[in-house]
């Protein structure tokens, strides 16, 4: 998995909001705001990385349980796929 | 993917931008960060429309001051990105007259803005389209004055300009991009509301309309004693336009009706706080800037001459340094135990002062006047 090119995640006002920069303005569908762990997970998809290497990535920077950080996971894949942010897999 | 499906991507992105800006607004302003600016590229335009606030000739320009170069722009872009701007809009008097217009556009596009643009849409050429294209603001607005080639040249002194927007306009259909077509009415093209909603749906069925027409500022030489409406006639265009609507008899279709002004007394109430400086019920100088085009930075483009340098003080600090500037304005006392500042007026000292020349004096009624027929009207 890995996030296409053209997306800026910025922090404002608190908040990691994803935004579409040049030509991605186009295909973006949607808005994605990203807590903490989205936005750790969202600079993890800046190269390929697959499922099980990110789920270990996330247990190894949060002090938290395997079915926790799997759903966190599934939910933000969730999301990235519903607002076409991830490389055809 | 087919265009229409683009279009309809776009329109969607824009809807929950719209809603989300809400709680981010919010947030904003409880930090100070500038979420919202606007960038007026240039005071000069192709068109010379009698009830604008702020066109300029370039001698009358040059009097003032000058206008920021590419460089500038770009570099005030970069340090506003920086202290959290996220909605950019991009005006003038008319941006595309800028000769450097793309290269400052292409720069922007590129560091990460919601993008919208104000524009009469005249100037479109193949050269602008490609880099709509190529980099689509998120929203485009643009300026319809008259359904005719006769009343283009009424009210902007160009006849040539009605075939020019729809020219424009042709072109900018096929941006993916949300596309609001906005109508600022005067006495010279009052009896065209109909038309110009139904030209304006040809390319989208997002049509705003506009009634309130004040002072022009900064050297500005507008003839609004002329042209613009009494408050009857602004409210008579104001209430057929929401019959049109309701008429419709259809949820979807009744929610496109738009009236600038309303929607943005609505906005503040809907913030739900209250933050200082309180003489601004808006959010102007709490999340929002508006970047003049000489520099000066101000809470609104409303206002003339409260300002800070950005350029001299740095942006940073000219952003921190805007709020306090308001704390100071004193209001007429008229106003302040006024029964109409519950929304019938806005009560803004920035339309005060461009209608009075002076923050504390009420020397003119027409705003009381307008606060008056709404009551009358609409209780």
């Amino acid at each position: 998995m890995k996030i296409k090119n053209g997306y800026l995640v910025r922090e404002i006002a608190g908040s990691y909001i994803v935004v579409p920069v040049g030509e991605r303005v186009i295909d973006f569908k949607g808005i994605m705001t990203l807590n903490d762990t989205g936005n750790f997970i969202w600079k993890c998809l800046a190269d390929e990385i697959t499922y099980d290497e990110l789920l270990t990535a996330i247990l190894e920077e949060y002090e938290i349980d395997e079915a926790t950080a799997k759903a966190d996971l599934d939910e933000f894949i969730n999301k990235a796929r519903e607002s076409g942010v991830l490389e055809n897999e | 993917m087919s265009d229409d499906i683009k279009r309809k991507d776009n329109n969607q992105l824009a809807k929950e931008w719209e809603s989300s800006e809400m709680t981010l607004a919010a947030h904003a302003a409880r930090r100070h960060v500038p979420l919202g600016g606007t960038f007026e590229l240039t005071p000069r335009c192709n068109l010379r429309c009698k009830m604008c606030y702020v066109r300029l000739d370039r001698p009358q320009m040059d009097k003032i001051g000058r206008e920021l170069t590419a460089d500038e722009w770009i570099a005030l872009a970069k340090d506003a990105a920086e202290a959290g701007t996220l909605n950019l809009l991009i005006t003038g008097g008319e941006p595309l007259l800028r000769d450097d217009f793309a290269q400052i556009y292409t720069a922007l596009a590129n560091m990460g803005f919601i993008i919208s643009l104000n524009t009469n849409a005249t100037l479109m050429n193949p050269e602008i389209l490609k880099l709509f294209k190529k980099y689509p603001p998120t929203a485009t607005n643009v300026t319809l004055y008259g359904a005719s080639p006769e009343t283009y040249e009424k009210v902007s002194g160009n006849a040539d300009g009605f075939h020019q927007t729809l020219r424009g306009l042709d072109m900018l259909s096929e941006v993916p991009t949300v596309l609001e077509v906005r109508s600022t009415f005067i006495k010279d093209n009052m009896h065209e509301l109909d038309d110009l909603r139904s030209i304006a749906n040809r390319y989208t069925k997002r049509f705003a309309i506009n009634v309130n027409v004040f002072r022009s500022l900064r050297g500005a030489n507008s003839d609004i004693d002329s042209c613009r409406l009494t408050p009857s006639q602004a409210l008579d265009i104001e209430d057929a336009n929401m019959q049109y609507y309701e008429k419709l008899n259809s949820e979807a279709e009744g929610t496109l009706e738009h009236n600038m002004e309303i929607d943005n007394y609505a906005n503040i109430k809907d913030y739900g706080f209250d933050l200082p400086p309180k003489t601004v019920s808006c959010l102007a100088s709490k999340s929002m800037f508006w970047l003049a085009w000489d520099g000066k930075m101000l809470p609104c483009g409303t206002f003339s001459n409260i300002y800070t340098t950005p350029m001299k003080e740095g942006f940073k600090h000219a952003w921190d340094r805007l709020p306090s500037l308001l704390e100071d304005v004193t209001r007429p006392d008229e106003c302040k135990t006024c029964h109409y500042a519950n929304g019938r007026c806005t009560n803004c000292p920035a339309i005060l002062h461009a209608e009075c020349g002076c923050f504390d004096k009420l020397t003119s009624t027409y705003i009381c006047k307008m606060a008056e027929e709404k009551t009358l009207r609409r209780g």
